[in-house]
């Protein structure tokens, strides 16, 4: 699953970036990861609007080259951004939110 | 005191005080062993050695995901800033990912340190730290039924 962007059709210089999906996003997507096309400059949140509400009603939290960033930070060509929801790791059955 | 006693305490008070070891992490598909991960943290500057086991209860299975580069590169630095923290000698951390059956680990955790203060104190913290921050997601699953478990926002 791929998606260009058609901002005024500008999609030749701008960078590829790839999406990681995990758990509930993943079995939502289909896919474990997406390749994106956007301009230059953009920044997390463009990439999250150009995947169409895929993570809509999660809390998510994003990481940039496996560390943790935030919505407005900027990519560059190449860049692996995850899309991270609530994390359950460890034991317990129920974790309380 | 023979020859080799002295050798060997000799030995152990020429430590440095402060020895940056790196902690030993693994997400694996396989099954862990307390044993193994409690042998990676024996330091003769110990006195005490806490281990903590996080094991599937009440459903017959768990299903666990992890974003694996992540969660090993977190895992490290959160058991490395223990290992500081609370002058710890040695921090080991593994975590399963795949099917985890009803009573086996997903998560070990085993950290030595010369008294049982710091000991509990850093094995707590690591634990509770990698459950809040690592990339790490599990599924219930009993008979036909699956369900991701709601989990927390990290950091």
């Amino acid at each position: 699953m791929s998606r260009g962007i058609s901002s005024a059709g500008r999609s030749i210089c701008g960078v590829e970036v790839t999406v990681r999906l995990f758990a509930m996003l993943r079995e939502r997507a289909g896919a474990s990861e997406v390749t994106l096309q956007l301009p230059e400059r953009a920044r997390v949140a463009d990439a999250l609007g150009e995947l169409h509400g895929l993570a809509d009603g999660l809390p998510l939290v994003m990481a940039v080259n496996r560390e943790y960033a935030d919505e407005e930070r900027v990519l560059d060509p190449g860049d692996e951004l995850a899309l991270i929801p609530p994390v359950s790791g460890g034991c317990s059955r129920a974790v309380p939110t | 005191m023979s020859d080799g006693r002295r050798d060997a305490a000799a030995s152990v008070r020429d430590l440095p005080d402060e020895v940056a070891v790196a902690p030993w992490v693994r997400v694996t598909a396989q099954p862990l062993s307390l044993d193994e991960l409690t042998a990676r943290v024996r330091d003769p500057r110990a006195g005490a050695v806490v281990t903590f086991q996080g094991v599937t209860r009440a459903v017959e299975r768990l299903h666990y995901e992890a974003y694996a580069e992540m969660a090993e590169e977190r895992v490290a630095a959160i058991a490395a800033e223990g290992l500081e923290r609370h002058g710890l000698c040695a921090a080991a951390v593994e975590h399963r990912v795949g099917e985890v059956p009803l009573s086996e680990p997903s998560v070990v955790v085993a950290v030595s340190a010369p008294h049982r203060g710091e000991a509990f104190a850093g094995a707590r913290e690591i634990i509770d730290r990698v459950k809040a921050e690592a990339p790490i997601w599990k599924k219930e699953v009993e008979g036909g039924d699956e369900r991701w478990v709601k989990g927390t926002r990290p950091r």
